[in-house]
């Protein structure tokens, strides 16, 4: 009897359940629960994260200035690792976005709401099979959340047909399903599953051409007409292009479409502050400066108003003002390390930037001279690593420093920076639609001036007439000129963003990256010591920079696609690894 | 042993005053009464008594519970008295003539046994006689073990105290925990703690003060253990505090210990000339912090010689500034601590009432420089038990700790910089460039001095009643209550103070926003024990006991957290007078436990022994229909020395008993995957409340969002824990020798795992369900040996060893033996890593790959420049004076290959972290008033691998060397310790400290933990000041350590971060013991 009062009274025999924390069901019972549950699909967004502007390292155009800091991809030592985060997180976000799609049908909503949450989370599920078909071309493909019993679980790759099809499906559908102005002001609308159409469709319509599967055109297609609807929705961009990723708050900013808010002591990034201390070592090589046009619209190789590149001053002059956002342009000052203050030399070339940067930037964004994340002036630009003069920060290998993300000064605030990432922006959406258009063979003067040429004009660059373009001798004669172009002004437009190496891979066009890394044109004795050990090409005193060797000659073709993690392989035996890599 | 002998040691015997008596017609007959005392003068109940006449016993009977006896109706004659009790030297008292019509009283003095054996051990609701005892259980008395040492938690007092307790400290900072673990019982399933249960309750062991402690006893087989239940997977360390003694004077004791503390272990730097020469020789040309390598490498060779020129240990060039003089950075982060305990207790009882009251201190100022490293703890603990009625007793018991730990806040930074700053930088203040400012260098020391600390303040009350009645002899129902509250609150207070880097001279600005964070949280536990016993033998040979009742546990926890930003002001932090957004939180937590146990022993003439236990148990925490579980145990012993045969060798072998036990018991506590956090509802599906990776643009405020609900199986229930013991004990040699040896193996069915690896596309973690079994196998022993040379020098020695093997896994669904999960035979801890061959030499490349200075190589070649046959690590460049790995699957390049058990690539198992020997050794002596005593403790058998900055030389540019690590691979020295380094550690140097034989580490170690020497003052002097006893002492702690790693390392240490450790503390100390 004892022992039955005191079980009534303690009685571990009731269920108890956490009292801070939600079940499925206590979620999924209102609109607003659907909505606090979405929230978390957005992680998908890497916002300011290093590996956006580390994916670059990749491709041709940047150099990690570091020690042995040489691409697996381009040095063709990339191990196929037993696991891989990419593709663990998609699946986790993928089921995520699963779990919310199984139960919409179970909640009292209207059909409108649940139609606005379906198309939410196909919105989120096509960006995250978007991304495992871009790096690994065939995945399982799960409409569900499975259980731990679920053979599906055990099923085979499925074909990137039939995913992408799922994914332009999923898109489809939230296009016209998805609250036009979505769950307020910077949240999934259509225009942002617009935005995205723009962009998968553009990757994979040319992937489908440039790697021979076929049925590229209802990729294009798609992103041909999702751009357009944008290009009405969002005529102009921002007068100066800093603001697009340096404004401390994108809403309202001309032709940002969806971006990562920062705020102090609520969400911050470090990719700023990488840029003005020691840790950002992201330069970009010879190659991508040399795609920055001068004022007349033609590259540096038949433009007249290009004098040469054998002083950092002379290469910089009369560039488009994109390049002056992304790479500091050069100067000598003096000042006392550690030091925030400096005296002009007195040289007039010393400062002739000076003024271009007052005009074109303000103290809100970029000034000269730099600033290290402490307020310290940087002595000189190129400042480079090997030649530091006392100031490890701010450094460079190539004498291009990539300083496209660095905001103004939040003085001794390291790595909380608050500036804004779009997400999506209509920079990117107009060079989808030149380059989509141009693939599907209608490309024409009224569209480069819809495009390219509203872009250059940001740049105060010449406008790309389609008629009269220069033979650019550095074109890859496998590539139309006007191409060429096209894809010039993706590089520039969105240089450091992380999307070159994709293209590079969706363009058949990996091979670019076994040319020689190269920097700035130096002269030892001159520019830097005469024993600096600064390496030189073919270990020449002046010339082109030179850090990493020649890489292998030839791109294998099976690095295209990333290799499926072993231990995916030894888990489910169906999973069969991409051709080329090795299986044991 | 002689008659004689007994009486050397024994009996004070005393016939008192002859009483006056009454004559009742003829009878003529004589009464003796006696009372039988302890050593201490208090008295002892269920002695036996036996009144002999020549041989023949013609009375028999027990004492009272106020150790009184009484016999009546005695024919007047010559007469002996034999008495026993369990736990005391038997003794015999002869020479008394009875006469009739006469009361005779005596007074008997038993003298306890010299060894163990006869020891009462307290076992799950009750005690039993160590002789007769059957399960796996060593049992201590805290005063044996504790002595006069400086030690301020009873966790660390029993460390190395009892075979098969592993009792791991990771720090010595004050007030820091300890983790426990019996005989390696292990799960995969987190945490292996044992359950501590303080007088039928559980609680923290080291929330009870170590000198309120009477008994602790291990539990260590499930056959022991399982009347305890859900929580005593791990087995249980049973604790009883000390109480008063019936018709005992009120006592007072008090004793204090003053120990001055200093760090047992520290690094040393290299010399700056030391530093910048090694960052030479890697080629690195700029230090992180700017200085020109050459530049600064010929201003340190200038200043060994020339040490005036440069007044204030600084150069300048090039308006960059050069340090060069030395400054020890750790001796100015860790200087000498203090620590004081004082324990006051009075305690007493009549012959219905006992009572005990003990207040303790315990103030201890750590090692860290300044005030911002103590711990304070004030305990008290009052015990009051009386007889209502002659069958009923009640016990109240109130127990109250209050603890409070002041951390520095920013204790990684701290570290890191201790670690990573080199000898040059500059202490003490300095000049913020450009600004009349001094501000404090952010060296370790400044940080630890200036910053705030963490207050943490921890309180416990726990209310414990307990009815005991008695209706009829033999039986005994018990009744306990218990209620327990634990408050916790953490304050932390961050300011923004500005500092001087002292690598770069830049204002280096700590906590830019300044913060007020407040966390408490209250947890309320309320127990009821009700049981009852009853004991009854048969003819005097069969002995029964039975033992049955029911444990009822329910625990609510609620914790707050609250904090706001920009703090008005330093002085006076607190939510109010700070103005920014404020934010809180809440969590709870709860649990039911309900369990139905049962225990029954029958002995035969003490001779064979049988034990049977079992318990019912629900948790709340498992779904609803896989509730409950049932847990039997069983065990049986032999004494032989109880058998016939044997009686003729009482001499030599005065106890052996075999035992054997079997038993099972349930794991109910799981733990979120990877954390020491415990996951109170495994069944439930929730989801957490987590902030968005997004914000609220119309707020500029963090969203919230839901975690992802987990993957639940409504069909997991109890992990059981099954143990088998054989075990001897065994008194030798008139008990001088006592031995008990035991062999186990630990089986642990259904661990409650996520359980399998299952392919990624799940998209989450399998659910939890019982899968997967694994085993351990191992022995302990204790040895002690104890003896006396003369009446005046007294000693013992004793030792205890504990081995046993690393747990294997016998059942897990990981059919591919991914490597990153546990698979099937998979020993836990063991250690994958290269087999290293050696170097790699210039005779390993084709011509012209190399420089002049062997270095980059970077020839793009199917070998990367190495000749065919020579083996590379895959995707490295490599050079001379990297490490060159055995390909030992012969595939011409090293690689970790699929990560598979059947593809490890070139890895091999090479080592095991577990501790598969450990072993503790303790000896004491004592001549006249003098006494002295040693212990030592230590780890025989584990490897260990270490990467860290304190043995890795320059893990990154911005690391320090210290004087170890000077010995790398140059090309003029190829056959250095540590490879080839590189310029800002870059290049191959991650490469070559790949986990590997020849930097595997040996963690065993001996660690002298205490030597003491006390003297006791003479009671001549003493009674004079109605002292009754007095004694001073003086004690070193941890004052040595032999172990295999270099300084600023210990094998048991956790890591802070980057290498850097609390080190244990070595205390001189000295104190006093009063009674009066």
């Amino acid at each position: 009897m004892s022992a039955a009062l005191s079980a009534s009274l303690f009685g571990c025999a009731k269920d108890l359940s956490p009292k801070d924390q939600l079940q499925i069901s206590t979620t999924f019972s209102n609109y607003d629960g659907f909505k606090v549950y979405a929230w978390k699909f957005y992680n998908a967004f890497p916002g300011y994260d290093f590996s956006v502007p580390n994916s670059e390292f990749n491709s041709d155009l940047f150099l990690n200035a570091n020690p042995n800091g040489q691409s697996s991809w381009i040095s063709q030592t990339v191990v196929v690792p037993s696991s891989d985060a990419f593709y663990t997180n998609s699946y986790a976000r993928i089921r995520d976005v699963n779990i919310m799609l199984d139960n919409i049908d179970k909640t009292t909503l209207s059909d409108g709401d649940k139609a606005h949450w379906r198309s939410v989370g196909y919105f989120f599920r096509a960006f995250n099979y978007a991304g495992l078909v871009n790096r690994y071309g065939d995945v399982q493909y799960l409409d569900h959340a499975p259980t731990d019993a679920d053979t599906a679980l055990y099923m085979a790759r499925t074909p990137r047909n039939v995913v992408t099809q799922h994914i332009l499906d999923d898109l489809n559908y939230a296009q016209q399903n998805i609250k036009v102005a979505g769950d307020g002001a910077n949240t999934i609308n259509q225009a942002v599953v617009q935005a995205f159409i723009s962009r998968f469709g553009l990757q994979e319509g040319t992937w489908r051409k440039y790697h021979n599967l076929g049925n590229a055109e209802p990729y294009l297609r798609a992103s041909t007409a999702a751009a357009e609807k944008l290009m009405v929705t969002f005529p102009a961009l921002s007068a100066n292009y800093d603001d697009d990723f340096n404004s401390e708050n994108l809403a309202g900013v001309p032709g940002i479409i969806l971006y990562k808010q920062y705020v102090t002591n609520q969400i911050t990034h470090s990719l700023s502050s990488y840029g003005r201390n020691s840790s950002g070592r992201w330069d970009l090589t010879k190659k991508a400066v040399d795609m920055y046009l001068l004022k007349d619209g033609q590259s540096r190789f038949t433009s007249p108003l290009f004098t040469n590149d054998k002083t950092p001053n002379e290469e910089f002059k009369n560039r488009d003002l994109r390049l002056y956002f992304t790479v500091p342009p050069p100067y000598k000052v003096n000042t006392t390390p550690p030091s925030s203050v400096f005296t002009y030399t007195g040289v007039p070339d010393d400062t002739m930037y000076f003024g271009l940067m007052n005009r074109i930037s303000n103290a809100q964004h970029k000034t000269l001279p730099t600033l290290n994340w402490n307020g310290f002036v940087v002595r000189q630009e190129p400042h480079y690593a090997d030649y530091a003069n006392g100031q490890p920060y701010s450094v460079t290998y190539t004498g291009y420093r990539f300083y496209k993300f660095v905001d103004h000064l939040v003085a001794n605030l390291q790595n909380s920076d608050i500036n804004d990432c779009p997400i999506f922006r209509m920079g990117e959406v107009l060079a989808n639609y030149a380059e989509a258009k141009f693939e599907l063979g209608e490309f024409t003067q009224a569209i480069a001036n819809a495009t390219i040429n509203k872009l250059r004009v940001r740049g105060e660059v010449a406008a790309l007439n389609v008629s009269a373009i220069a033979n650019d001798p550095s074109r890859d004669a496998d590539v139309d000129p006007v191409l060429w172009e096209i894809r010039r002004e993706r590089a520039v437009e969105l240089m450091g963003e992380g999307f070159h190496f994709d293209d590079l891979r969706r363009w058949n066009k990996m091979s670019y990256v076994t040319q020689w890394k190269l920097g700035r044109w130096i002269k030892k004795g001159t520019d830097v010591p005469a024993n600096s050990i600064i390496p030189i090409q073919n270990g020449a005193t002046e010339g082109y920079i030179s850090y990493e060797p020649l890489p292998p000659a030839n791109f294998p073709d099976y690095y295209y696609l990333y290799p499926i993690p072993s231990g995916e392989i030894a888990l489910n035996p169906k999973l069969t690894q991409n051709p080329g890599w090795p299986t044991k | 042993m002689t008659s004689g002998k007994i009486i050397r040691i024994s009996a004070l015997l005393m016939i008192m005053a002859c009483l006056p008596v009454l004559f009742f017609g003829q009878t003529q007959q004589a009464t003796v009464t006696g009372v039988v005392n302890n050593e201490k003068g208090s008295p002892l109940e269920g002695a036996t008594v036996h009144i002999m006449s020549g041989q023949k016993s013609i009375a028999t009977i027990g004492t009272d519970s106020v150790g009184r006896f009484k016999v009546m109706n005695i024919s007047p004659g010559a007469y002996s008295f034999t008495v026993s009790r369990v736990g005391y030297e038997q003794q015999t008292l002869t020479g008394y003539s009875l006469k009739g019509a006469q009361t005779t009283s005596i007074l008997i003095t038993m003298i306890p046994l010299a060894n163990a054996m006869g020891e009462v051990v307290v076992v799950g609701y009750g005690t039993q006689k160590k002789a007769t005892l059957t399960g796996a259980v060593a049992s201590v008395k805290m005063d044996n073990v504790l002595k006069d040492r400086p030690v301020t938690s009873t966790s660390q007092a029993l460390q190395g105290a009892v075979p098969g307790l592993q009792i791991t400290q990771g720090s010595g900072q004050p007030g820091s925990g300890t983790s426990i673990n019996i005989r390696g019982y292990t799960t995969i399933n987190g945490s292996t703690s044992p359950l501590v249960v303080v007088d039928n309750v559980p609680m923290d062991i080291d929330d009870v003060n170590p000198a309120d402690i009477e008994n602790v006893s291990v539990l260590k087989d499930a056959s022991a253990s399982a009347i305890y239940g859900g929580r005593a997977a791990f087995g249980v360390i049973v604790i009883t505090t000390k109480k008063g003694a019936k018709n005992q004077k009120v006592r007072f004791d008090y004793s204090n210990n003053f120990a001055f503390t200093s760090a047992s272990t520290l690094p040393v730097k290299s010399s700056p000339l030391q530093y910048i020469s090694a960052l030479n020789d890697f080629g690195t040309t700029t230090a992180w912090s700017g200085q020109d390598i050459k530049t600064w490498l010929g201003l340190l060779q200038d200043y060994q010689t020339n040490p005036s020129k440069y007044p204030d240990g600084m150069a300048t060039v090039n308006s960059i500034k050069y340090p060069l003089a030395q400054h020890d950075l750790y001796g100015r982060l860790f200087e000498h601590g203090f620590e004081q305990i004082h324990n006051f207790s009075f305690s007493g009882g009549s012959d219905k009432t006992t009572y005990r009251t003990s207040v303790a201190y315990t103030n201890q100022d750590g090692i860290l420089t300044g005030k911002n490293d103590t711990y304070k703890r004030y305990n008290f603990n009052s015990n009051l038990t009386t007889a209502l009625t002659n069958s009923l007793t009640a016990s109240v018991n109130v127990f109250y700790n209050n603890e409070t730990q002041t951390t520095p806040v920013n204790y990684g930074t701290i570290f890191y910089n201790a670690i990573s700053f080199g000898s040059h930088v500059p202490v003490g203040y300095g000049q913020l460039p450009g600004t009349n400012d001094t501000l404090p260098y952010s060296t370790p020391d400044n940080l630890a001095k200036i910053e705030v600390p963490q207050n943490i303040q921890t309180n416990n009350l726990r209310l414990f009643g307990k009815l005991e009645y008695s209706p009829v002899k033999n039986l005994k129902i018990s009744g306990e209550y218990t209620f327990t509250q634990a408050n916790y609150s953490n304050v932390d207070v961050r300011n923004t103070n500005r500092y001087v880097n002292p690598n770069t001279y830049q204002l280096d600005i700590v906590n830019p926003t300044s913060s007020y964070t407040k966390y408490t949280s209250a947890t309320n536990v309320n127990a009821l024990n009700l049981y009852a016993s009853y004991t009854f033998n048969i003819a005097n040979a069969h002995n029964f006991t039975f033992l049955a009742g029911t444990n009822q546990e329910q625990s609510k926890e609620a914790g707050y957290s609250s904090k706001r930003l920009n703090l008005l002001t330093s002085s006076v932090p607190s939510l109010s007078t700070s103005i920014g957004t404020p934010t809180v939180d809440d969590d709870f937590n709860e649990y039911g436990l309900s369990g139905y146990f049962y225990r029954f022993n029958y002995s035969y003439k003490n001779r064979y022994l049988l034990e049977a236990t079992g318990r019912y148990d629900g948790s709340s925490r498992f779904p609803t229909n896989e509730r409950y579980g049932f847990f039997p145990g069983a065990s049986a012993g032999w004494v032989l020395t109880e058998e016939p045969f044997l009686h003729r060798l009482k001499n030599i072998f005065s106890l052996i008993k075999l035992r054997g036990s079997y038993g099972e018991i349930g794991n109910q506590v799981t733990y979120f995957s990877g954390t020491t956090t415990q996951d109170y509802y495994p069944a439930v599906p929730s989801m957490s409340i987590v902030n968005a990776g997004w914000i609220d643009p119309s707020t500029n405020i963090v969203l919230t969002t839901l975690g992802s609900p987990r993957l639940v199986s409504q069909s997991f229930t109890w992990e059981r824990i099954r143990t088998y013991d054989l075990g001897i004990d065994a008194t030798l040699l008139k008990n001088r020798l006592s031995a008990t040896f035991d062999v186990y193996r630990e089986e642990t069915i259904g661990m409650l795992v996520n359980g399998s690896s299952l392919p990624a596309s799940l998209g989450t973690q399998p659910p939890k369900e019982n899968r997967g079994n694994l085993k351990v196998e191992g022995w302990d022993m204790n040895l002690t040996w104890k003896d006396n040379v003369g009446k005046d020098f007294n000693y013992s020695v004793g030792i205890n060893l504990a081995g046993r093997n690393p747990a294997v896994i016998t059942k897990y669904n990981n059919p591919a033996k991914l490597l990153s999960d546990y698979y099937e035979g998979m020993k836990i801890n063991e250690i994958w890593g290269y087999k290293t061959a050696g170097y790699f030499t210039a005779d390993d490349f084709v011509k012209g790959a190399l420089d002049a200075n062997l270095i980059n190589n970077k020839t793009v070649s199917a070998n990367r420049g190495l000749l065919p046959g020579i083996a590379g690590f895959q995707g490295v460049y490599q050079n001379p004076g990297d490490i060159r790995f055995v390909d030992l699957n012969g595939d011409s390049v090293i690689s970790p290959g699929a990560n598979t058990v059947s593809n490890p690539g070139d890895r091999m198992i090479i080592g095991n972290s577990t501790r598969r020997m450990q072993y503790g050794f303790n000896a004491s002596a004592s001549y006249k008033n003098f006494d002295l005593s040693l212990f030592i403790q230590g780890v025989g058998n584990r490897d260990v691998w270490i990467s860290n900055n304190v043995f890795w030389p320059y893990t990154d540019q911005f690391s320090n060397i210290y004087t170890h690590q000077l010995d790398y691979w140059t090309p003029n020295n190829p056959n250095a310790y540590y490879p080839r380094m590189y310029a800002n550690a870059s290049g191959n140097t991650g490469t070559s400290r790949n986990t590997q034989t020849k930097y595997l580490s040996n963690g065993a170690y001996l660690r002298i933990k205490s030597i003491a020497v006390g003297y006791t003052l003479p009671q001549k002097l003493l009674s004079r000041i109605k002292v009754s006893r007095a004694r001073v002492f003086f004690s070193g702690e941890n004052l040595f350590t032999f172990d295999h790693l270099p300084k600023g390392l210990d094998p048991e240490a956790s890591d802070l971060g980057s290498g850097g450790i609390y080190p244990f503390l070595k205390k001189m100390s000295f104190g006093v013991n009063l009674s009066f």
